[in-house]
C-alpha cells in the first residue's frame, strides 16, 4: 500500500477500525467498547466458546467486548464502560488499561513505523463545561503512539463531513448521534465553522424512556438495537423512546440555532448546505424521516439554509471512514 | 493638688505600673505625679484606651442611681411589649466616634502584629534533619489540595471538574497497551468504497488549494 492509513472511530459503545486494503477496498473492525469481570473459574467455559477476555490470573478475568455485554445481560449485572458520555470514565479505574488492550488488538501493527492514524474526539460539549476533552485526547493520542503509530486527532462530527459531503466539497453540517453525546460540526469546503458536542445521545434517551416506563435502561437499549419504528410505536415503551428520541432532536437542533447565532456575523453561507445524520442512535427505524419531521416544524426558524437531509450510507462506520479519508490525504501530503 | 481623672473608652482597662484598673463607666483619680511616672497610662491614653483629662475632684459623693426593679406580667412577649429601638453608643465627650474606633482598631493590629512576631520567633527555623518517611504521601495530599482549590478533582479523576486551560499540563501516565500478550479475535469485513480515493483526492486538491491562497 503506497499511501497507509488508519481511521479509528472511539465511541462510547463502539470502537471502530478503517483501513484501506485496496485502491476501492476498505475493512473495517468493530469491538464493543465494555467489559465486565468474572471469576478465575469462568475461564475455561470462555475459552471453549471462543470469547474474548482478559486473563488477570488471581484477580478474575475480564471479558471485553460484545460477550461482555451478553453475559451481563444474560446474568442481569451491568457491563463496565471504559467511556460514559463520549469521554473517559472518571469512575472506571481499568478504564485506560481495557482501552489500551482494545485499541492495540484493533489496528495491529503499524503497515510502516510512523504509520497515520487518525483518531476521533469529540467537540467540547456546551451543556456540561465541567467535562474535559484535554484528558481524554492526551490518553488517546498516548495509546495511538504506543501502538506505533503517528496519531493525530480529528473532530468526530467532521470526519462525517468527510465520509459524506465530498461532492458538496465538504460543506455541510454533520450530526453524529452517537451513544455518549451527539457532536454537531458545521464545515464550509471543509473548514470548521462550528464544532460542539451536547452531554445527550443515545444512553440519555434509555435512561429517560426506562424511568418514564418503570423500566431499566439496559432493557432499552436492547429495544433501540432490535429495532423498532420511530414513525409507529407499537408499545409503552416504544412510544417513550420515540419520545426521547424526539426530544433529542429538538434539542440538538435548538443548540445548533443558539450556537450559530453566536458566529453568524463572521460565517457567511454562499447556498444551502446539507445535513447528515449519522452515528448508532441513527440507526432506530425511520429514524431520517422522523429527523425531517422534527426538522419541519423548525426549519423557518433554523438559521442555516438547508439543501436537504441525508443519513450517512453506513451510519456506524461513517466517523471511521471521515478518519481514514483524512488519514490517506495526510500519507500523500 | 491636681489631679487627673482616667475614664475608660474600651471595657476594664488595667494600668500595670499603678496597680489600678480603671473599669468601664467608673472613673479613677490619679495624683500628678502619679500621671508623670506612669508609663502604662500615657501609653494607654494615647492609643485611646482611657480618656484622661485635668481637673479636681468633688468632695461630695455622687449619689448613684439605684435600679428600680419593674414588674410586668409578661416582659418579652404579646402586644404589650414596648420596643426600644437599639441603644446608640453614648457620645464621647472631646474625641469623635470615628477616631476612637480608628484608635482601636490601630491598636488592635498593633497588638496582633506583636503576638504574630513573638510567635514566629518562638518557632524554630532550622530545617527538619531527615525528611519524614511519608513525604511521598504529605506530597501528594497538599497537591491533591492545591488542585482542589483549583475545581479539579484531586483523586485522579481528570475528565471531571473544572475545565483544563489549554496551556495547564495534563499528566498521562504511560504503558497503556499492556505487556502485548492480550490477544482478542477482532471480526473485521472489506466492502468496496468507491467513493474513498475520490474523497481523498477531493480533500487533498482543497487543501493545496487552500495552501496557494495562503
Amino acid at each position: 500500500m503506497s499511501n497507509p492509513g488508519v481511521g479509528l472511530d472511539i465511541g462510547t459503545m463502539n470502537i471502530v477500525c478503517a483501513r484501506r486494503t485496496g485502491k476501492d477496498k476498505v475493512e473495517t473492525s468493530r469491538v464493543r467498547d465494555a467489559f465486565l469481570d468474572l471469576e478465575p473459574e469462568a475461564k475455561k467455559r470462555l475459552k471453549l466458546s471462543g470469547t474474548n477476555f482478559i486473563d488477570r490470573k488471581e484477580d478474575g478475568i475480564i471479558v471485553v467486548g460484545d460477550a461482555a455485554m451478553e453475559i451481563a445481560n444474560v446474568f442481569g449485572k451491568e457491563a463496565r464502560r471504559p467511556l460514559s458520555a463520549g469521554l473517559i470514565s472518571a469512575g472506571e479505574h481499568d478504564a485506560l488499561e481495557i482501552l489500551g488492550i482494545m485499541i492495540k488488538n484493533l489496528l495491529g501493527p503499524p503497515s510502516e513505523p510512523g504509520e497515520v492514524c487518525y483518531y476521533s474526539v469529540p467537540a467540547a460539549p456546551v451543556d456540561d463545561p465541567t467535562r474535559d476533552i484535554i484528558y481524554h485526547q492526551g490518553v488517546f493520542d498516548r495509546i495511538v503512539t504506543e501502538c506505533g503509530y503517528t496519531g493525530i486527532a480529528g473532530n468526530e462530527a467532521m470526519a462525517i463531513i468527510y465520509a459524506e459531503c465530498a461532492k458538496e466539497m465538504f460543506s455541510g453540517l454533520g450530526i453524529s448521534f452517537g451513544s455518549g453525546m451527539c457532536n454537531i460540526a458545521l464545515s464550509i469546503n471543509g473548514i470548521e465553522g462550528l464544532t460542539f458536542s451536547v452531554a445527550r445521545g443515545g444512553d440519555w434517551i434509555d435512561g429517560g424512556a426506562a424511568k418514564a416506563t418503570g423500566s431499566t435502561s439496559s432493557r432499552m437499549c436492547s429495544k433501540k438495537e432490535q429495532g423498532f419504528d420511530l414513525l409507529a410505536p407499537t408499545s409503552r415503551e416504544e412510544e417513550a423512546l420515540a419520545l426521547y428520541y424526539k426530544a433529542l432532536i429538538e434539542y440538538c437542533l435548538d443548540n445548533i440555532s443558539s450556537q450559530f447565532a453566536a458566529i453568524k456575523d463572521r460565517f457567511s453561507m454562499p447556498k444551502p448546505i446539507p445535513i447528515v445524520v449519522s452515528g448508532g442512535t441513527s440507526k432506530a427505524g425511520n429514524f431520517l424521516e422522523f429527523f425531517q419531521q422534527t426538522f419541519e416544524k423548525k426549519r423557518k426558524r433554523f438559521p442555516v439554509q438547508i439543501s436537504e437531509i441525508r443519513q450517512a450510507s453506513d451510519p456506524l462506520n461513517a466517523v471511521a471512514r471521515g478518519l481514514l479519508i483524512q488519514a490517506i490525504q495526510e500519507g500523500e501530503d | 493638688m491636681i489631679e487627673y481623672l482616667v475614664e475608660s473608652l474600651h471595657g476594664n482597662v488595667p494600668i500595670e505600673d499603678l496597680k489600678k484598673e480603671v473599669k468601664a463607666g467608673d472613673p479613677i483619680w490619679v495624683t500628678e505625679e502619679e500621671y508623670e511616672q506612669s508609663i502604662c497610662l500615657k501609653r494607654l491614653a494615647q492609643r485611646g484606651m482611657v480618656r484622661v483629662s485635668q481637673g479636681k475632684r468633688s468632695r461630695m459623693s455622687k449619689k448613684r442611681p439605684t435600679a428600680q426593679a419593674v414588674r410586668l406580667s409578661r416582659p418579652t412577649t404579646g402586644k404589650d411589649v414596648k420596643k426600644n429601638p437599639p441603644p446608640t453608643p453614648a457620645p464621647i465627650q472631646g474625641i469623635p466616634l470615628a477616631e476612637v474606633e480608628r484608635m482601636i482598631q490601630k491598636a488592635a493590629q498593633e497588638a496582633a502584629q506583636k503576638t504574630a512576631e513573638a510567635f514566629l520567633a518562638a518557632m524554630p527555623t532550622a530545617p527538619s534533619p531527615q525528611p519524614t518517611g511519608d513525604l511521598e504521601g504529605r506530597v501528594e495530599r497538599a497537591v491533591g489540595r492545591a488542585i482542589a482549590q483549583h475545581g479539579t478533582p484531586a483523586s485522579g479523576t481528570p475528565s471531571m471538574g473544572k475545565p483544563r486551560a489549554s496551556d495547564e499540563p495534563v499528566f498521562i501516565p504511560t504503558g497503556l497497551i499492556g505487556d502485548g500478550s492480550e490477544d482478542l479475535k477482532i471480526a473485521s469485513e472489506s466492502s468496496d468504497d468507491g467513493g474513498l480515493s475520490d474523497a481523498a483526492e477531493a480533500l487533498k486538491k482543497m487543501k493545496r488549494g487552500a495552501k496557494k491562497k495562503t
